[in-house]
């Protein structure tokens, strides 16, 4: 023990003593508070202040000016846009509410100009249930973006700058017992996923959708069932000829969710009767058991998720294929599928300077390596009106991938994004 | 983790949030510390039946300049409405509902807590993301090592607004005497071997106002026992006979950041619906705004 730290003991001791054990009362009850009034007056907060501050928002504007770009490319950046929201909501009479958010998009490459309702909903409640017409977002499942059970509003895919699921034209009457719910919802105009250079096929123009969901102690748990439209529609080759068919499926599910301590553990099975699939030189319909499980660990201020997702394809054969498009020569060619396929998701999330910057790191992937995808972000929240959102991206994608044409895409972003 | 609020700044919370007072001519003379920590919690109880309110946080980063407080930088301010009953055995459970009303980027969220007076319940909360357009569960469960979830991203977090448990730990008078012209007791509540490992804070100290049993100052330790956290009581008014907090401060020591709350319009006694305090408050907007317009309508 050094000189100094001896020196600090014994006065540690001598001190013990003269002072007493354990706590002075003189300390405790010295006035050393900060002077709050100071900074805060108490009588400028009222509640005709906070009435009129109220009435002062019956709309609101946001304006996202994004940029994107190519790290590997010299010309210019691959995507440039202006999107602003007109947002306003009303009540109607005693139990209804009505909201609109009307969005106009500029894409400066192409010149296009696009005005669309982006979300609206009409909502009548009564007692124990509630109507919702309109297009708006309606999750089910627990495990976000494994595709098990999240399949109302379309994901959008790696290269999208709208980043969040696609709202759908609904119509839903949700019934309340309670802690347990029942929805009945149908999809009146179901969107998928487009492919450049082909037109896809719709088999149905509908979807509908049943849950059953009841909140317990400490975790929830839920049914699903109903007829839907695979939001990714399934290419063939059919007499070397290509195909692109969404097809309609059956789909009997049931969800999970365990929070345990800080963290949460999340259980997504489905049962889809239906899917698209080569077979042969067929384009066929068949069964396919999915599955998710996921992770939400707390570790300080840090989040992280894991996800592990799976599909299993019960009436396998080795005529079952998958249809590739070359990276270089864009010609289909088939690629034998097996019958479990399963990918991860990791990702990490945090927050610095007291919550002004948040940031977030995601990958995921193929189990058997076949495909990587890695997204970052960091989101600067300049103050409650303005926030800058940094974006990188990544995908590496083996040749007999699904993906093999997105091999090697990079992408760099931001966007700014101001509400007034 | 989440951390449970030490019972001492958890009361004063909910004091806040709710009301207090009512003891007014007692003396805690002949008192207990328990004993006085449970009249805390007793008379939150049984006046914070039903009841409804809109509050403002205000935060931000503060430095000290010629022996005065100020905010170092512009200050966040989140105007919220919230709404709460006392349910369960003796009424000692509570749930409650808290909505984003101010600023416009983030109007509508919604946090829904359940809080249990039972040691060994996980508190339950709930929040609705609208990208996802779906209810999450917050794990907010107890790890001592895991920061509790902030509230609106104040430096309040979920932890400070837990009520009861009051057999997690064991408490002691340490002083008494005069604070700010009121009498007190200063109490101080460590955490039993089991708490500990439930919560980031080694102790609270908490000083009871001993005729009003209210809390008007708090001060937390972490486990090295360094004061880390400290909640000031800035104005208290008796409304309708009840003794109501109107204002507290928040002061986080070690980040150098604090967080204003002061209450308005709030009212006792009324009549909430149990079931608005569900996951379909998060979700049905129509239902929410029914039964906040009939909540503010009891207000005016």
């Amino acid at each position: 023990m050094g000189i100094r730290q001896s020196s600090l003991c014994m006065l540690a001791l001598v001190s013990g003593v003269t002072l007493s054990l354990p706590i002075q009362a003189d300390d405790l009850l010295l006035d050393d508070d900060f002077d709050t009034e100071a900074i805060f007056d108490d009588g400028e907060f009222s509640l005709e202040n906070t009435d009129l501050l109220l009435q002062e928002s019956p709309y609101q504007w946001l304006l996202r000016q994004g940029l994107v770009l190519d790290p590997q490319a010299t010309q210019g950046p691959t995507n440039s846009y202006t999107d602003l929201h007109f947002t306003a909501e009303t009540t109607l009479g005693l139990s209804g509410f009505a909201n609109l958010d009307i969005k106009a998009h500029q894409d400066w490459l192409t010149g296009e100009w696009d005005t669309q309702i982006y979300s609206t909903a009409i909502q009548i409640s009564t007692q124990q249930g509630a109507f919702k017409l309109g297009r708006y977002i309606n999750s089910w499942g627990e495990v976000e973006g494994a595709g098990v059970l999240d399949i109302i509003n379309p994901a959008p895919d790696l290269t999208d700058p709208d980043r969040g699921f696609k709202p759908q034209w609904l119509v839903a009457y949700s019934h309340y017992m309670g802690p347990r719910e029942w929805q009945l919802l149908t999809n009146l105009d179901p969107d998928i996923a487009q492919f450049p250079g082909l037109s896809a096929t719709k088999q149905a123009s509908r979807e509908w959708g049943l849950r059953y969901k009841v909140a317990n102690s400490g975790s929830d748990w839920a049914v699903y069932a109903g007829q839907f439209l695979q939001n990714s529609p399934t290419l063939g080759l059919v007499n070397s000829l290509e195909q692109l068919t969404a097809f309609e499926y059956d789909l009997l599910g049931v969800s999970y969710n365990q929070a345990r301590g800080d963290n949460l553990f999340k259980f997504d099975l489905a049962w889809k009767q239906g899917l698209g699939q080569q077979v042969g030189n067929d384009l066929t319909q068949v069964e396919r058991l999915d599955m998710a499980l996921g992770a939400e660990i707390k570790v300080g201020e840090r989040q992280w998720q894991w996800s592990l997702s799976g599909n299993y394809l019960p009436k396998h054969s080795h005529e079952f294929s998958s249809v590739i498009i070359d990276p270089l020569t864009f010609e289909l060619s088939l690629l034998p599928s097996s019958q479990w396929s399963s990918q991860y998701g990791m990702g990490v999330s945090d927050s610095f300077a007291n919550g002004e910057f948040n940031w977030s790191l995601n990958l995921t992937g193929a189990l058997n390596g076949s495909m990587t995808g890695l997204i970052s972000e960091l989101k600067w929240d300049y103050n409650d009106n303005l926030n800058i959102l940094f974006t990188l991206a990544g995908i590496t994608a083996n040749a007999d991938s699904a993906l093999a044409a997105m091999d090697g895409l990079q992408r760099v972003g931001v966007e700014l994004e101001y509400h007034f | 983790m989440t951390s449970r609020l030490l019972p001492g700044l958890a009361i004063l919370l909910a004091a806040l949030l709710a009301m207090v007072g009512g003891w007014s001519s007692a003396q805690a003379a002949d008192f207990s510390a328990r004993e006085i920590m449970q009249k805390m919690d007793d008379t939150r109880l049984a006046s914070n039946e039903s009841s409804f309110n809109r509050m403002q946080l205000t935060t931000c980063k503060y430095g000290v300049k010629n022996g005065k407080l100020k905010c170092v930088e512009k200050p966040r301010v989140k105007l919220l409405e919230s709404a709460q009953i006392n349910l369960g055995d003796n009424n000692k459970d509570t749930k409650s509902i808290a909505i984003v009303l101010q600023p416009a980027s983030e109007k509508g969220i919604g946090m829904l807590s359940w809080t249990y007076d039972d040691s060994s319940k996980d508190n339950e909360t709930w929040l609705y993301l609208s990208a996802l357009g779906k209810v999450k569960r917050i794990a907010a469960g107890a790890d001592e090592d895991s920061e509790p979830t902030s509230l609106f991203g104040s430096e309040i977090t979920t932890e400070d607004m837990e009520t009861g448990k009051l057999d997690d730990y064991i408490y002691s008078i340490v002083d008494q005497g005069e604070y700010k012209g009121r009498p007190v007791y200063v109490i101080e509540a460590v955490a039993t071997p089991e708490r500990q490992r439930k919560t980031r804070y080694s102790k609270s100290q908490t000083w009871v106002d001993a005729e009003r049993f209210l809390a008007l100052k708090v001060q937390l330790y972490d486990k090295q026992g360094n004061l880390t956290k400290r909640m000031q009581v800035g104005k208290i008014e008796k409304i309708d006979g009840i003794w109501v907090t109107r204002s507290l401060t928040m002061f986080n020591l070690v980040a150098q950041r604090l967080t204003n709350m002061k209450l308005d319009g709030i009212t006792f006694g009324v009549d909430i619906d149990e079931a608005f305090l569900s996951q379909r408050a998060l979700t049905d907007t129509a239902f929410r705004e029914a039964n906040l317009n009939q909540l503010r309508a009891q207000a005016k």
